[in-house]
């Protein structure tokens, strides 16, 4: 495979094939945790992490596990490696684990997970797949920044926990509750489609 | 078809059966490391809050007598330490939330007044919920000596958060189960 298409596989995930906002996987954390933009970035980036293991691994073995058994074996191997990086976490860094630790049960059920190794992973060479699990992490961790700002700024009135209207206006409570997380979501979601629409025209 | 039947039902089976057993083996290995470590850091962690929650006292010795149970299982005073110079204690209470158990620090002084609170491990998802475990809400036990109901709503003494109050009332019944544990104790003695 040529440079040109392996950047194409790194870049793929950030706008093209966005796992959020253009394959709408990973769904459910991403309503759940972008109620601001830290824990968003927070859960992006452990995300990302796990992702690029999980599908090193699952392309090394993808000629080794059956067809017929290929779903519970990536179940096993990402939730064993979900649990290793939580306990190594714990143990070795504390703080990160304070502010991350909530985040990491979530990520088994993470689909963009299951989803690339399904996809992507049981396909293609380890090299791939690993900047696969970049480009969709980096993509990932886009849109919840993305949900993140704006649920934030609209719900609190501040941005990364710095104050920007709060003091003058009180942000509007329900950008916080699911309803918010579901207005953000479509009018990113429309935002994407629109311009990946204006270009593809083009 | 011999070798028909091994690709169809053998070979998948003994597959999964090995990635289970590699992965088993992997966690067992990672746990046995990593749990001594995690013991020790949760115990110093625990050590630092109590002096956190209850300034005026000097060390702490575990209290051996009975422990609140407000609900089985679900709702009761983990342990407590009290203070060697008698300034009060610290409960550590395990009540539910909306993400199952919740584990939290109520320091209480020799007048039976609430010194500090602290939630110190919980499985609520971050957002609004978690909200009633920030500093800033839970200062408002701060000095309280009793608690009407075991529920924030019910009890009127909390200004507690639109939305998120069921993560408000498992701080709320917990702080309760310290203060009760507190008069069944009959003061620090």
């Amino acid at each position: 495979m040529g440079k040109q298409s392996r950047l194409r596989i790194l870049l793929n995930g950030l706008i093209k094939e966005n796992p959020v906002l253009v394959l709408v996987l990973g769904t459910c954390p991403t309503l759940a945790v972008t109620t601001s933009v830290e824990n968003g970035v927070g859960m992006g980036v452990s995300a990302m992490a796990v992702l690029v293991c999980s599908n090193i691994v699952i392309s090394l073995l993808r000629n080794v596990i059956p067809d017929k058994v290929r779903i519970p074996c990536y179940i096993v191997v990402i939730a064993g490696f979900v649990t290793i990086v939580q306990l190594l976490l714990q143990a070795y860094v504390p703080a990160l684990y304070a502010s991350l630790g909530l985040f990491i049960p979530l990520i088994v059920v993470n689909c963009i997970i299951l989803g690339r190794a399904e996809m992507f992973a049981n396909k293609n060479t380890i090299f791939d797949s690993a900047l696969d699990g970049i480009g969709m992490g980096l993509g990932f961790t886009f849109a919840l920044f993305l949900m993140g700002s704006m649920r934030e700024l609209l719900g609190n009135g501040t941005w990364l926990g710095i104050h920007v209207f709060d003091k003058f206006i009180p942000g509007m409570g329900i950008f916080n509750l699911a309803p918010g997380g579901f207005f953000s979501y479509a009018v990113i979601m429309a935002a994407v489609t629109y311009f990946a629409a204006k270009k593809g025209a083009k | 078809m011999k070798s028909n039947t091994y690709k169809e039902y053998i070979a998948p089976v003994v597959v999964l059966v090995c990635i289970c057993l590699v992965v088993t083996a992997a966690l067992a290995l990672v746990y046995g490391v990593t749990d001594p470590i995690i013991k020790k850091n949760s115990k110093a962690t625990a050590d630092k809050t109590r002096t956190e929650l209850l300034k005026d006292a000097d060390s702490f010795t575990e209290y051996k007598g009975k422990l609140v149970v407000e609900q089985p299982g679900a709702v009761y005073v983990k342990d407590v330490y009290v203070a060697n110079n008698k300034a009060g204690f610290v409960a550590t209470c395990v009540t539910k939330s909306f993400g199952g158990a919740l584990t939290m620090m109520v320091g209480v002084d020799k007048e039976g007044k609430v010194t500090g609170v602290k939630v110190t491990n919980h499985a609520d998802t971050p957002g609004l919920g978690t909200k009633d475990f920030e500093a800033g809400y839970l200062s408002q036990y701060k000095g309280i000596g009793e608690l009407k109901a075991t529920n924030v709503k019910d009890d009127g003494q909390i200004k507690f958060i639109t939305g998120a109050s069921v993560s408000g009332s498992a701080v709320h019944y917990g702080v309760y189960a310290a203060l009760h544990q507190y008069k069944d104790m009959g003061g620090v003695k």
